[in-house]
């Protein structure tokens, strides 16, 4: 059995064109069979403004196995591992139908971030603090979401600069000096 | 010495498409009227196949899917899956490979006939490309 090609590209190209739903892939390499996932932090949750990045492999037997997903960012939540982002997730294992698809799965990981399932646990610790203590969980979720999850500002302001034709290093040691302010880094560099 | 035929005009006289409610397999997600990716001809050779709960899928697909899941479900409904009677048959599996037996038996009537040439081309046909002496 070979990799089914046809829906595996049929698939990308759907999700590609849907800009709606949030969700994007991308392929790793050369291969259709290693792909990465994006997820967007649903709104009202510890997990708003992350940028979730999910690692995807596909079985030879795709779709008649589910796809692998694993979080690559790092996520505190009851049903994804806080040390490997594994993830505890039925649509994933049993629940598993060939008439979903990458995209499906991805937004049923969205729809866990929304919806902790603390009786079902991939993360005891995580688990039972948010059974115990729901208002540090949230604090440490949003902790998380912040450190790890969110893309960084200062990244991108840099990133703009770059994009004017300056190197990266000019970029930062602009920045630096105008105490991140990006105007004037900018007029420093034109100057 | 080689030949090549240019075709200047042609007339359709028949067309057929399957009456499956949706365009796509969703399991393959490739065209009813298409083939499943290890379907080598669409048509006869890749029939759809209905459940109970109306839902259709290629056969190839479906059965892959029967075999490869421990709980016999419909992709689409989760409905414990079951052929919808009176259509392809009970055992469908079994259905396609008498098919192919009996094409294969009409090659070798047909060898040596130069009239029947079209028909020892398709390997997987059935008994609709049976000529008419």
């Amino acid at each position: 059995m070979t990799l089914d090609a046809g829906r595996i590209n049929k698939e990308l190209k759907e999700i590609s064109k849907d800009v709606a739903s949030g969700v994007e892939v991308q392929l790793r390499g050369s291969g259709l069979n290693k792909l990465v996932g994006y997820v967007p932090g649903p709104k009202d949750t510890p997990y708003e403004g992350g940028r979730y990045e999910v690692d995807i492999n596909l079985d030879e037997q795709y779709p008649f196995v589910p796809p692998k997903m694993r979080f690559v960012t790092k996520v505190w939540h009851p049903n994804i591992s806080s040390a490997n982002g594994a993830i505890c997730l039925d649509v994933l294992k049993d629940q598993w139908s060939p008439a979903l698809t990458i995209k499906t799965a991805l937004l049923s990981l969205q729809a866990l971030l929304s919806s902790p399932q603390p009786d079902d646990p991939q993360d005891a610790v995580v688990a039972k603090q948010y059974l115990d203590d729901r208002k540090l969980f949230e604090r440490t979720a949003r902790h998380w979401t912040e450190a790890f999850a969110i893309p960084k500002n200062e990244d991108e302001v840099c990133m703009r600069i770059m994009e004017m034709g300056f190197s990266k290093e000019a970029a930062q040691k602009a920045l630096k000096e105008a105490n991140g302010d990006e105007n004037i880094a900018l007029e420093k560099l034109l100057g | 010495m080689a030949f090549s035929i240019r075709i200047c005009k042609w007339h359709g006289v028949a067309a057929w498409t399957w009456d499956a409610g949706d365009d796509v397999c969703g399991i393959c997600r490739s065209p009813f009227d298409g083939c499943p990716p290890d379907g080598k001809y669409p048509g006869d050779d890749s029939p759809v196949i209905w459940g109970v709960c109306e839902h259709a899928f290629h056969i190839q697909c479906i059965n892959k899917w029967l075999a490869s899941s421990s709980e016999q479900r419909c992709p689409m409904c989760r409905r414990a899956w079951e052929y919808k009677s009176g259509l392809e048959g009970d055992q469908p599996g079994q259905d396609e490979e008498d098919r192919r037996e009996g094409s294969d038996a009409m090659e070798e009537q047909g060898e040596g006939d130069q009239e029947d040439e079209y028909v020892t081309d398709e390997e997987g046909g059935d008994a609709m490309d049976t000529p008419v002496h």
